[in-house]
């Protein structure tokens, strides 16, 4: 059997071995499912030349996600017409002292809701929690992924929990102002 | 320590950033303030969600006979709830009889937030179910820093329960045996699981 081949077959295994949580990734940072699906193919079309690399690898999969990020934050965030202002200017998060008694904000905290006020965060603080919270990649890996130093990502992952618990207390949703 | 720097230090504790004199800082004003202790609560409930985010999906791909653990159960276990979902690393069954198993080494690539899920089958539900767990130097269990045993009461569900532990490795940790114990009228299961810290390459060389 020609190794060009052996090593093509064990790619597209690598490849479908990781699909799931590659594509529950891009859905995570695209929003949607038609744009993950694309950006899904884009990174099958980036990392396709590099098979060899790809079959060495002995964790493909934060190699493969870090690859996904760069390809989202490079071709696709840049045609989001939202701003993201400079993620780091207000490094000091405000204490929230709206409390709610802890029936309510059980209530208040529905996977419609969360997924909800994690779209009114602001980019780098979503990905932060995103990668960290619902995806359970480690601050090493983030700060690989994304190319941020770890006190970085520890601000703004501290700074993204505020503020999701703040917009689930208010209820409201006002303008986001992380 | 007032509200304001327990909150605004919170992740920091939580995820064991915090030096151990600010660590005890932050657990005594925990214990003493009620508005802080349901902050507490309420962010731990958070990342209870926004962990059972990303499981949903994997979770819907699982064999549909995969048995859904009691309400109860997962109250309990969303309590307990963040980091890194590192797989089931063992179950075990409480019948009639004491057990006493042992699981494979669980491998840690570095030191943080990790957790480890043991699977349960109890072939009847039981009320009053003692969890033991105790804890190998170098290991903590999140939400109660520097104790080497915890210990609690829930309900088990008939079927099988998933009871995920949210482990702190410390960096350079020897670690050893985590051991789980379950307890319900004078019967036990114990179960072992070695845990093991080992020092590991990245593969940071993405495009």
């Amino acid at each position: 059997m020609p190794v060009k081949s052996l090593q093509a077959r064990r790619f597209a295994r690598i490849l479908e071995q990781h699909r799931d949580s590659l594509q529950r990734l891009a859905r995570r940072l695209t929003g949607n499912a038609d744009d993950a699906e694309d950006l899904f193919q884009d990174l099958v079309e980036r990392v396709t030349p590099r098979m060899a690399e790809v079959v060495r690898l002995e964790r493909p999969q934060p190699w493969l996600a870090r690859v996904l990020y760069r390809l989202f934050v490079d071709r696709w965030r840049q045609q989001q017409v939202r701003p993201d202002t400079d993620p780091d200017a207000d490094v000091e998060v405000q204490p929230d002292h709206r409390d709610l008694p802890d029936d309510q904000f059980e209530r208040a905290l529905t996977a419609q809701r969360l997924e909800a006020a994690l779209q009114r965060l602001s980019p780098h603080l979503r990905d932060v929690v995103v990668l960290h919270d619902v995806e359970g990649y480690t601050l090493n890996e983030i700060r690989v992924m994304v190319d941020t130093p770890i006190g970085t990502l520890k601000s703004r992952l501290h700074r993204g929990r505020a503020r999701l618990r703040e917009l689930l207390v208010d209820g409201t949703f006002p303008p986001s102002h992380s | 320590m007032n509200c304001d720097e327990f909150r605004h230090n919170w992740t920091d504790w939580h995820e064991g950033w915090s030096a151990r004199d600010e660590a005890e800082a932050m657990a005594a004003h925990r214990a003493s303030c009620d508005a802080c202790a349901a902050y507490d609560r309420q962010m731990r409930q958070l990342l209870s969600q926004l962990a059972a985010l990303g499981e949903t999906s994997a979770r819907s791909r699982e064999t549909a006979s995969a048995q859904r653990p009691s309400t109860r159960w997962m109250a309990l276990a969303a309590t307990l709830v963040i980091g890194i979902v590192i797989g089931v690393v063992a179950s075990t069954q409480f019948g009639s009889e004491h057990g006493h198993m042992s699981a494979d080494v669980v491998p840690f690539e570095e030191p943080g937030t990790h957790r480890v899920a043991i699977a349960v089958d109890s072939p009847n539900a039981l009320d009053e179910v003692e969890f033991v767990v105790e804890l190998p130097e170098g290991a903590e269990l999140i939400g109660y820093p520097g104790q080497r045993e915890v210990r609690w009461h829930s309900d088990l569900a008939a079927g099988e329960s998933r009871l995920q532990l949210p482990l702190r490795i410390r960096e350079g940790a020897d670690l050893g045996v985590l051991v789980t114990r379950i307890v319900h009228h004078k019967r036990e299961q114990r179960l072992e699981v070695p845990l093991q810290l080992r020092a590991g390459g990245s593969d940071d060389d993405a495009a």
